[in-house]
């Protein structure tokens, strides 16, 4: 046994440290292209502030209501993060109905909760470290991004993958194009994104 | 008053790849959508995010029908992970 100091920070974990090396180089990864769709509770820190407890009840409400949705629109939810839904699509008409769809039925039904979604697509890499499989990509991060310029019952995609859509949106008045605009999105530099709002 | 669209098919596995196509083949008859310049694989360089361009597949189809007969090939369940996009021309 070791006298090692209480405060140490010097004891050595090489073991562990290959350990871990060797458990991702064994992990089993798969690449496959979606549309990636992110709906992101609005205004959830704010309110966090003010009462936790309540913002909690609100978040998993909005979650649990998103998974719901986004299974009977033909997504998959991939997984939560915090007060956000990370789902994935066949192509981004689907992933852009899906989401009108969601933003409709919080306008409808949400007691007040209300959604903003980021869609993008591209790689994503498939792994399995628990039960269920988690996803990593270009895609997510750059959706995590994006969503810091989405705005209440809006969503916020990118200006190629809008060309992609923009024949096959559902005819309604309530939707409404916002001009397109180069934004800097940090690692990404200038991205062009374009808003479609649904105004209740 | 028919129209015309591209479905370009973009993943990682060719097989998946081309059990989509005939998917989509299959599909198309029941929507009366008609696949009118057979089929073609392009090497275009994927615009799609995190794309590793060496491995990527692509597939296109071009296709006629009324609009709605076209949208409605975005229903088709193409094999997971393939994406599909459809442009209308």
């Amino acid at each position: 046994m070791t006298n090692r100091h209480p405060n140490s920070i010097d004891e050595n974990y090489k073991t562990k440290v290959v350990a871990a090396r060797k458990y991702v180089k064994n992990l089993i990864r798969r690449s496959d292209i979606y549309a990636v769709a992110h709906f992101d509770l609005t205004g959830s820190t704010k309110k966090m502030i003010k009462d936790q407890e309540s913002t909690i009840t609100e978040m998993l409400t909005h979650n649990k209501i998103c998974r719901n949705l986004i299974k009977a629109n033909g997504g998959t939810v991939i997984k939560e993060l915090g007060d956000a839904v990370l789902a994935t699509y066949p192509n981004a008409p689907k992933a852009c109905q899906s989401a009108l769809n969601v933003i409709d039925n919080f306008q409808k039904y949400g007691q007040g909760i209300v959604t903003k979604v980021t869609i993008t697509a591209g790689t994503l890499e498939k792994v399995k470290t628990a039960k269920e499989p988690d996803v990593y990509g270009v895609p997510v991060n750059l959706c995590d991004r994006m969503s810091k310029h989405a705005s209440p019952n809006s969503i916020v995609i990118e200006e190629r993958r809008f060309e992609d859509i923009k024949s096959w949106l559902p005819k309604d008045e309530r939707i409404k194009f916002r001009r397109a605009k180069k934004v800097p999105l940090n690692d990404f530099k200038d991205i062009e994104i374009r808003k479609i709002v649904l105004k209740c | 008053m028919n129209s015309s669209a591209q479905a370009i098919l973009t993943g990682y596995d060719k097989t998946k790849i081309d059990e989509s196509v005939k998917i989509i083949r299959r599909y198309s008859k029941q929507v009366n959508v008609e696949i009118n310049e057979g089929l073609e694989e392009i090497k275009a360089k994927s615009e799609l995010w995190g794309c590793n361009n060496d491995n990527v597949e692509q597939r296109i189809l071009f296709l006629t029908g009324t609009r709605d007969a076209l949208q409605s090939i975005l229903d088709a369940k193409t094999k997971d992970g393939i994406y599909l996009q459809l442009l209308l021309k």
